[in-house]
């Protein structure tokens, strides 16, 4: 590794690719990211699709994903994860969650905390950036996110190449791509996480109202 | 209520078939009150199913539609909180302050995970998410929603805990000492009596009705930390003429705003007779209590109006075994909290009891001090009527670690003397009847005087890393700071007690406080002559730092501050804190001057007495009434 790939990057040349980066294709940012991080760099994946997936294996065919197994999700999760690992020949990391996770109670902050934040900290500890899927249509906190940005929270770069796609632009390259997709999708799940907190929301519904419905909460804590 | 929802909510109620046959068949003097009108019209502990089917599934709103539906909740453990809507307050029930570690964990949990107030409320003290040890052994949480009560409850079952009849006209939580069983100078072990006691009235539903709220202590310890004097009865440990250890009997104490002695029975009970003797009681209470203004309802009324003899009287037509005479009584001293190092009954076994100001800890911390208790202790934490907690069990060579824990630095069991004897009621942040606020305000003020007395030692408190002995209490300040008359910090036995006030300054009305010197239990009890009265809270840290001064300078040799303070003369003393009153005034926040619910009527059939009718009481020196 090198000096430069210890150093945080300058905020300036993070902005300024970030701007550049509004019109480009996400895999010239995975590219990108890849050629800057090396080894440095792991992509959190929720496995809701697999899209960004099929985009950096193609960029790095041994880049790590990580899996935050949360001991909670839908069956249907766990069979997903296992069709795309065997599909890529993926190099996948699966976090179980620390000591002291089931004290708490589902859907609260320090479960999530226990279950993914933590986990995903151990994951990623030592390392200088990371990809997501986050997309800006996801939620409205989540609607100004930059494609590239220093996450003070995190201590490290947050690559966010699907930011300016949309929940369409996701089945299209799906369609396009021949990507399996999600069971649960087909049943109304539009955004999926633990199986306790998520439920399907009707059609015209916002697709992130059936996680944690009724409680307020919209953010687990990773993307805060 | 169907049996496994009972074991799923942990709401284990009997005795359907007697349920209310305590109001008074033949005593009715006048109009029985409002709240005995609400309990007759529905049974309070229904309200347990209402909550469950109803309000938690279509919210907060539908209780105040209800007559009476507001008091009923006290019977589930829950209060609303003074902030109105989907706020609600919950006390747990821990009889003797006696928790395992799963229970405090999940205390923690439900004040970290359920227990978030909305923006803006984060006190800049404490954070928010917190749970507060009380003075009467237990923890409140704050900013419940109803929709989680239910799934509160289950949480709770599952790991052994309740909150029914922590609040309302029934048997309150039962106290004990928080080293029962690994004390090494107790006379016996009184927590099983304690939990007996308690286990016996909690979901009896035809003791669920009393006039009032009724609160016992049950100790076998020598040192009176069930506060035995100030609860309506008290057990303490006592020794028959044949060497049968039981208790001596102590009934009708109290604080509030008519505070009162315990009145001595002249009776002993054997252990095994502790929990009749109690039921006997509450229906005498239940039968003769005065049922007409809530204001004279506690018990207290009752034995001062009997008097000790006929209340004995009363008591032995209804007690299911024969009364006798008052056995040697075993306490010799009273304790006041457990804070810091202390040997156990077993060699090279230790108890730490941690301070922790005012009682307040965020959730997040007691789920830390669960991992220590099963670390280094036992696997059990006690809480103190000193709002403190302790961890029995701790091997010698497991000491020095657990001190060394981070936890232990904020809740140090080296306190400064004013940190380690500060306790404080809820306070007008959330309680209806609160004037000020006590909490962030109470700890401040123990703060600035430890900083300010730091070097100058005001008793014999241990260096850090020393264990404590038994003259070492004499090191410690009790300040106890109440938002208003009805006492729940108890004033009236502290060292320093303040009751929440208004002042008068310029044209407006400004946070005041009475100030109070010289009260305490134990050898000898008395309460606090309130000495100074409304005097605004910006005054009051220069005042007491003024009063503290002078007690340094004429204390006698390890001469307790309530002693010294009852010794000088009231006009001395408030001269004292009078002097030089420059601080600016904080106006005040509540809307009014709000009277406390327990309030006597101005027509008051009796008087409560205000001169200790047992022990070495003294007489008060006037005062304010």
């Amino acid at each position: 590794m090198s000096i430069e790939q210890q150093t945080n990057p300058p905020p300036e040349e993070l902005a300024e690719r970030s701007s550049a980066f509004e019109s480009a294709p996400a895999g010239a940012v995975i590219s990108w990211a890849v050629e800057r991080f090396g080894h440095s760099l792991a992509y959190a994946c929720s496995f809701q699709d697999a899209v960004l997936i099929d985009l950096a294996v193609q960029v790095d065919p041994r880049i790590e994903v990580i899996f935050l197994d949360t001991g909670a999700h839908f069956p249907e999760t766990l069979e997903y994860v296992e069709t795309i690992r065997a599909r890529y020949d993926l190099n996948l990391t699966v976090t179980t969650p620390v000591h002291g996770a089931e004290a708490w109670p589902c859907g609260s902050e320090r479960c999530c905390e226990f279950r993914k934040v933590l986990p995903l900290k151990q994951a990623l500890s030592g390392r200088s950036a990371w990809l997501t899927g986050l997309k800006r249509v996801d939620a409205p906190t989540r609607a100004a996110a930059p494609i590239v940005a220093f996450d003070d929270g995190w201590g490290m770069v947050k690559i966010n190449p699907l930011a300016t796609w949309t929940d369409e632009d996701i089945a299209g390259y799906e369609d396009d791509h021949g990507i399996p997709r999600h069971p649960l999708l087909s049943q109304g799940y539009l955004s999926i996480g633990c199986a306790p907190t998520t439920r399907p929301v009707a059609e015209g519904e916002d697709p992130r109202a059936g996680r944690w419905s009724g409680t307020g909460k919209v953010e687990c804590g990773l993307h805060v | 209520m169907a049996k496994d929802r009972d074991e799923l909510y942990g709401l284990n109620f009997r005795g359907y078939e007697k349920a209310m046959t305590f109001v008074n068949p033949y005593r009715t003097v006048g109009e029985l009150n409002e709240i005995e009108l609400f309990k007759l019209a529905r049974h309070p502990l229904e309200i347990a199913d209402a909550i469950i089917d109803t309000y938690s599934k279509d919210g907060p709103a539908g209780i105040a539609k209800v007559p009476g539906e507001v008091e009923r909740l006290k019977w589930a453990g829950i209060y609303p909180q003074k902030q109105g809507g989907d706020a609600f307050m919950m006390r747990v029930k821990i009889p003797g302050g006696f928790l395992t570690a799963a229970q405090i964990r999940e205390i923690g949990v439900t004040a970290d995970a359920f227990g978030e107030g909305p923006d803006g409320t984060e006190s800049r003290l404490f954070g928010s998410r917190y749970a507060d040890i009380t003075t009467r052994q237990t923890f409140q949480i704050h900013w419940l929603r109803i929709e989680d009560i239910p799934r509160i409850w289950r949480r709770f079952a599952a790991v052994g805990l309740t909150t029914v009849q922590a609040c309302g006209d029934s048997a309150r939580n039962v106290l004990s000492c928080p080293v029962s069983g690994v004390d090494a100078d107790e006379a016996f072990d009184g927590l099983p009596v304690a939990r007996a006691v308690s286990a016996f009235f909690t979901g009896n539903r035809e003791y669920a009705n009393l006039p009032r709220k009724f609160k016992m202590s049950v100790t076998g310890c020598v040192e009176d930390c069930g506060q035995s004097e100030i609860n309506d009865i008290g057990l303490r440990p006592a020794e028959a003429e044949d060497g049968t250890l039981g208790f001596n009997v102590l009934a009708g104490g109290g604080l509030s705003d008519g505070e009162r002695m315990a009145s001595d029975l002249d009776v002993f009970v054997r252990q095994d007779q502790a929990v009749e003797l109690t039921r006997a009681i509450a229906q005498l209470f239940g039968e003769l209590g005065n049922r007409e203004h809530r204001g004279m309802a506690r018990m207290r009324y009752l034995v001062q109006e009997l008097g000790p003899e006929g209340f004995r009287a009363e008591l032995a037509t209804r007690a299911h075994f024969e009364l006798v005479p008052a056995g040697r009584d075993l306490t010799r001293r009273y304790r006041g909290d457990h804070v810091g190092v202390h040997r156990q009954k077993e060699d090279g076994v230790f108890y730490v009891g941690c301070s922790v100001p005012v009682g307040r800890m965020n959730g997040i911390d007691l789920v830390e001090v669960a991992r220590l208790a099963e670390t280094y202790g036992d696997g059990t934490v006690r809480l103190g009527t000193d709002q403190n907690f302790t961890l029995t069990g701790v091997p010698g060579d497991r000491v020095d670690a657990l001190l060394a824990e981070d936890l232990l630095q904020k809740y140090s069991p080296y306190p400064g003397p004013f940190s380690r004897g500060v306790v404080a009621c809820t306070g007008s942040e959330f309680c209806r009847y609160a004037i000020v606020e006590t909490k962030e305000r109470a700890v401040k003020w123990a703060r600035f005087l430890d900083e300010q007395l730091a070097g100058e030692p005001v008793g014999a408190a241990p260096a850090p890393g020393g264990v404590s002995g038994p003259q070492e209490d004499a090191g410690v300040i009790r300040m106890h700071f109440s938002g208003c008359s009805a006492s729940c910090a108890q004033p009236q036995i502290a060292d320093i007690g303040f009751r929440g006030e208004v002042a008068h300054v310029g044209n407006h009305l400004a946070e005041a406080v009475d100030i109070g010197l010289g009260g305490s239990l134990g050898a000898a009890p008395g309460f606090i002559d309130w000495v100074e009265h409304a005097r605004p809270v910006n005054d009051v840290p220069d005042a007491l730092l003024r009063v503290v001064r002078r007690f340094q300078q004429e204390r006698r040799e390890d001469e307790p501050f309530y002693n010294w303070a009852r010794r000088v003369p009231n006009e001395d003393l408030r001269a004292t804190l009078t002097a030089e009153g420059t601080g600016t005034p904080v106006t005040l926040t509540t809307k009014a001057p709000t009277k406390a619910p327990t309030k006597a009527p101005t027509k008051a059939p009796t008087k409560a007495p205000t001169k200790a009718t047992t022990g070495a009481g003294r007489t008060r020196r006037g005062g304010s009434r």
